[in-house]
């Protein structure tokens, strides 16, 4: 019920702000990275759909924790039945604002580099995440980029006994989402 | 009897290197099953595939969250993301469709694809948010 309540709100983010300018990928990417001497665990997710008013500067992602791809089908298990319950969970969620948007000219070719605020929700856990973004202007389409780093544990992720060591405490985040004009 | 307990030993030794072999080999060689292979593909249109996400789909994850899905439709876009190529089937719903991200492996076949043809594909269901999400698909014959 919840994550229709997320998604019908994201739609209604999409399809009813009529006078903003919007922006939209379905395509949208995010991965994460986790070091350990024992251990490198990466996979990315690139079905992230992802919407920017480019006027308020108000940002919304969502992505199906079944969507993330690993290197092979065991790593990807372990994380799916072990880690993140996708099954329990299936989405995850960052509502935010971009603070500075207006620094940004989506009409003008260039790099602009703003900042955002915003909650994460994983796992029906939601903390506040803060963060910078780059933003690559080309022929009316935005490239926005940032890392973010987050800790597993703050989300409920249960890493088992055997696996302590070999999962990073804090993992490294990029988010790539390449917008396009609606 | 000293000796039969050096044979078990050796045994178990040996059992338990071939298991940490296995364990590592299966964890770091990269790779996936290919869904063309699976025999338990379950044939859907996308236009029903997408109905009864939108409607019900909590019942729809218990059917096809995971599983392999042979999905066809009418190509309604092919997109290249990041080297990989997404293609889109329509579902004769305004509101979604079925996004189907292809192996790279694939991506030779995707060239000679256009709009508006008729194609199966077969991947591994993710679920739904705008649009019902497959990855790893490859096409089918």
């Amino acid at each position: 019920m919840k994550n229709k309540f997320i998604l019908s709100a994201l739609l209604a983010f999409t399809f009813l702000s009529v006078k903003a300018q919007q922006y939209m990928t379905k395509t949208g990417t995010v991965k994460f990275f986790s070091h350990t001497t024992l251990e490198d665990i990466k996979a990315e997710n690139r079905k992230v759909v992802s919407v920017l008013d480019s006027k308020t500067g108000i940002m919304e992602f969502t992505m199906l924790m079944k969507g993330f791809d690993f290197p092979n089908d065991l790593m990807e298990q372990h994380f799916n039945e072990s880690y993140a319950e996708s099954s329990k969970f299936p989405k995850a969620n960052f509502k935010g604002t971009i603070t500075d948007v207006a620094k940004i000219n989506f009409a003008k070719d260039g790099t602009y580099t703003v900042n955002y605020t915003g909650k994460l929700t994983l796992k029906d856990v939601t903390k506040d995440i803060t963060g910078t973004a780059t933003f690559v202007v080309k022929g009316g389409s935005a490239t926005a980029t940032s890392k973010i780093k987050v800790k597993p544990s703050d989300y409920n992720f249960k890493i088992p006994a055997t696996a302590v060591g070999k999962i990073s405490d804090e993992m490294e985040v990029d988010i790539i989402m390449d917008y396009k004009k609606k | 009897m000293k000796k039969k307990i050096a044979l078990l030993f050796v045994l178990i030794l040996v059992i338990a290197v071939a298991a940490l072999i296995y364990v590592k080999f299966a964890y770091f060689t990269e790779g996936h099953k290919d869904p063309l292979k699976s025999e338990d593909k379950i044939n859907i249109t996308a236009k029903k595939l997408f109905s009864l996400y939108s409607q019900y789909e909590d019942s729809a994850n218990k059917m096809y969250l995971d599983s392999v899905i042979s999905v066809s439709g009418n190509i309604q876009n092919i997109e290249l993301n990041q080297d990989r190529y997404t293609i889109t089937l329509n579902s004769e719903d305004s509101s979604g469709a079925v996004i189907c991200e292809m192996d790279v492996k694939d991506n030779e076949k995707m060239k000679q694809l256009k709009k508006g043809i008729y194609i199966n594909l077969v991947g591994y269901c993710n679920g739904i948010l705008i649009d019902v999400q497959l990855d790893r698909c490859k096409l089918a014959d």
